[in-house]
């Protein structure tokens, strides 16, 4: 199924943007996390992968399928990136990723010149083991889950130490390698991986509520990477384990989910054209058919349409929806009416 | 040769060797208290239904997640044969994939590789019925030797041909006739939306949206449904009529047996040379084909038969089989406590099996790989010695860490040693030159110094056999 929705919400899928490009150039390679900057331009992070490095870059591109550009490459020298993750912005568009290998935070100009790094591994206040998720408040200071630190790390944008919180565990305040961040509504949001659920903070640290169970049923979460929340209040929960979006109402109430249904994009409509063989193929290719009984992550393997390990959900300025769908090397659009 | 005397432990040692991937002080000790018969059946009852957790392999090592590359497909095979609590089915999974020898280089994705060993981890220890029915649905061969171009109204003979050749009678046990009526039985047998497929494997492209994994697919409007003659019988067969009719020959119960002893017996001579020589055991042959039939083809209930029989505990063969490098890498992973996640260990093991000659999903031809001999040669010595030596060795690793903490003095560090290493059994002579290391006025106790006697040891002939 490719969504179920309840009465009270309304979201369309739109299109998608992207395809794959594993040596660079426009289109993507096991994206981690898409960002978008005060000009509506949209960031995306391709860590690439250990056996093949060369599709390890950020894109810049929006949603309307225009490119332009990439920067940075695979390499543990400054200015390169080895096992990055997040990404976010500040309040001059400068861009700051995550590298989970080297445990620090590479900062670009928005054209991707090289700006400089920071971050040594440590558990001490102010260090770093494997930085994951990444987000830039108002007031220029960044919320950092701290992976394997099993926290949450404030830091200055030259990452002076400010304040941290969490250790590990799975009561409220705990963690278990939490993954992705938001912070909407001066509320902080956090993908508490491991421990299957969405936890909420005030700026200060505190501990203000929290959703999701174990499990693979409806409505229950495992293993979210990344969660938004729209302007009506419904939380957007990108559920790697389960590989859905999983909906939540303001008062967590479960509202339904989208499994994804992306069809081409332009470029791969694009390459398709430039490859006739391809396409005639294509023509008698049914996207969904009944598959055997196998666990999501399979499903998702093969059904192309579906979301396979999605890492990353960002709602726009205009209420479009943007999943990161990083096995398929693609963006998929929701319009949220 | 290799000292005699043959203890409880070293028995049991030798039992996960090659029953598993071979067994740490604590796995040896804690069977050794159990009859060596119930030893065996610990380990052959007590399958991995709780198999380890992948999620954080595929949340760290991410592309061990669409596992599309050759690496990355052996590579999370890796993870699974390392950390296994009960690695007996990954074993036969391993077995399996030697003697239904599919490879990546062909097929492109990865994903249906790894999804052919979770058909055999699932299904490798029940009826070889069983197994070579969901070998003929699994798609990953069906591509591989070209099923999905064997149709009712043009016969692609490939399939039909290597069921009977490689994987059940040996060549000679059959006529060409029959190989074409074998044929005609798994007309139909494809994937779903199998031209695009089949287009995008041509092709080598991951474009538009990456690999999608294959589907079997039953096409009954491209199926023979016709009466087929296959040897001797006559019937409107389908593939699953044939493999019931291969799999009550003797020469099928034969050619598995060979195998059997192949992979846990005895290196045999290569595939292409039995229809010309006979096995170098045909008592245990014979014994091994017995219990196929006496079990109604049921795997696990053979090899439990041939590991409690006295040919499994002769003498002559133990530690006389040469670890192939999938065995060495997992063997000395598990000793050295399993990888590190997040890390690059992963990787670079499955490279290094590689690197030995042994790239895991990735067999060189359909015939697999033939083993013995064929694991040695200088480069790989090097690359063997290396590997086992640099992890082993390793101060950061369990095992230098275990032997630390029980204080060992130059009388008992040998010892202690060869017992962390899963109880090996020294050849006079090295033992000799180990204890002269030991015992030079130079020599003093600490990490660098074990390390070294640890090193000194997994270079040995005897660590590099099982």
């Amino acid at each position: 199924m490719m969504k179920k929705l309840n009465e009270k919400i309304d979201i369309q899928y739109s299109h998608s943007v992207g395809f794959t490009a594993d040596v660079g150039g426009r289109g993507f390679h096991l994206p981690r996390d898409l960002a978008i900057n005060s000009k509506n331009k949209v960031y995306v992070v391709n860590r690439s992968g250990a056996f093949h490095t060369l599709g390890l870059r950020i894109s810049i591109l929006d949603i309307e399928n225009n490119y332009f550009g990439e920067f940075s490459k695979f390499g543990k020298n400054p200015g390169e990136l080895y096992w990055p993750c997040s990404l976010t912005f500040d309040s001059k568009d400068n861009v700051y990723v995550t590298d989970e290998y080297t445990h620090t935070i590479s900062i670009f100009s928005p054209d991707g010149d090289f700006i400089k790094r920071w971050g040594v591994k440590g558990d001490k206040k102010g260090e770093l083991n494997f930085p994951s998720g990444i987000f830039c408040d108002d007031n220029d200071l960044l919320y950092i889950t701290d992976n394997l630190n099993n926290r949450v790390q404030v830091m200055t944008l030259e990452g002076d130490f400010i304040k941290t919180w969490g250790k590990e565990g799975n009561k409220p305040g705990e963690f278990d390698k939490p993954w992705g961040i938001k912070i909407i509504n001066e509320k902080i949001l956090v993908a508490d991986w491991r421990n299957d659920r969405i936890q909420i903070f005030n700026k200060d640290g505190e501990y203000l509520d929290q959703f999701g169970k174990t499990e693979n049923k409806e409505g229950e979460l495992f293993r979210p990477s990344d969660v938004t929340q729209d302007n009506k209040g419904f939380y957007y929960v990108c559920d790697w384990g389960n590989q859905k979006i999983q909906i939540f109402d303001c008062d967590f109430k479960y509202s339904g989910f989208l499994r994804g249904e992306s069809t081409l994009s332009e470029w791969a409509k694009e390459y398709l054209d430039a490859n006739v063989d391809e396409k005639k193929a294509r023509e008698s290719f049914v996207p969904v058919f009944p598959i055997d009984d196998v666990e999501p992550h399979e499903e998702s393997a093969r059904i192309e349409s579906y979301f396979w390990d999605p890492t990353s959900v960002v709602i726009d300025k205009n209420q479009n929806l943007l999943v990161l769908d990083s096995n398929r090397n693609r963006i998929q659009i929701y319009k949220i009416n | 040769m290799v000292t005699k005397s043959k203890t409880k432990k070293e028995e049991i040692g030798h039992l996960l060797r090659r029953v598993c991937f071979g067994g740490s002080k604590d796995e040896i000790d804690f069977l050794s208290e159990k009859k060596f018969e119930n030893a065996v059946d610990y380990l052959l009852d007590n399958e991995d239904k709780n198999p380890v957790p992948t999620d954080l392999l595929r949340r760290y090592q991410i592309d061990l997640s669409d596992v599309r590359s050759v690496n990355s497909s052996g590579a999370f095979w890796m993870y699974r044969l390392a950390h296994s609590r009960f690695p007996f089915d990954e074993k036969l999974a391993l077995f399996w994939h030697r003697v239904f020898a599919t490879g990546q280089n062909k097929l492109i994705q990865g994903k249906v590789m790894t999804s052919q060993v979770e058909m055999f981890r699932d299904h490798g220890l029940g009826s070889f019925e069983n197994i070579l029915v969901r070998l003929s649905k699994d798609p990953a061969m069906i591509m591989w030797l070209d099923n999905q171009d064997n149709h009712k109204s043009n016969i692609n003979e490939n399939y039909g041909r290597e069921i009977l050749e490689l994987f059940s009678m040996g060549v000679g046990s059959y006529s060409e006739q029959d190989i074409k009526e074998c044929s005609r039985a798994f007309t139909g047998w494809t994937i779903e939306n199998m031209p695009y497929m089949a287009i995008k494997m041509r092709n080598n492209t991951a474009r538009p949206y990456n690999y999608v994994a294959w589907q079997f697919k039953f096409d009954e409007n491209d199926h023979d449904f016709g009466e087929k003659e296959f040897l001797g019988e006559k019937g409107n067969f389908n593939g699953e009529d044939v493999i019931r009719i291969i799999c009550k020959q003797e020469t099928t119960a034969k050619y598995i047996a060979r195998h059997i002893y192949h992979f846990f017996i005895k290196d045999e001579l290569p595939v292409p040379q039995w229809p010309h020589k006979k096995p170098l055991d045909e008592e245990v042959i014979d014994f091994i084909v017995m219990s196929y039939f006496k079990h109604s083809y049921n795997i696990k209930e053979i090899l439990r038969d041939l590991f409690k029989s006295k040919y499994f505990r002769d003498e002559s063969i133990i530690n006389n089989r040469i670890k192939s490098p999938a065995e060495l890498v997992v063997n000395a992973v598990r000793l050295s406590g399993g990888f590190n996640i997040p890390s690059e260990e992963v990787y670079q093991a499955t490279i290094s099996s590689g690197l030995m000659g042994q790239p895991l999903l990735n067999p060189t031809s359909v015939e697999g790989w033939q083993g013995g001999g064929e694991w040695i040669n200088t480069g790989s010595v090097v690359q063997r010695i290396n590997f086992a030596a640099d992890l082993l060795g390793s101060s950061e690793k369990k095992l230098i860490k275990n032997i630390i903490l029980k204080n060992p003095n130059k009388k008992n560090l040998l010892e202690m040693c060869l017992e962390e290493l899963g109880y090996i059994n020294l050849h006079s002579t090295t033992t000799e030159a180990l204890n002269n290391h030991i015992s030079d006025k130079d020599f003093f106790i600490n990490t660098d110094s074990i390390s070294i006697v640890v090193k000194l040891i997994t270079s040995s002939r005897e660590f590099q056999m099982t």
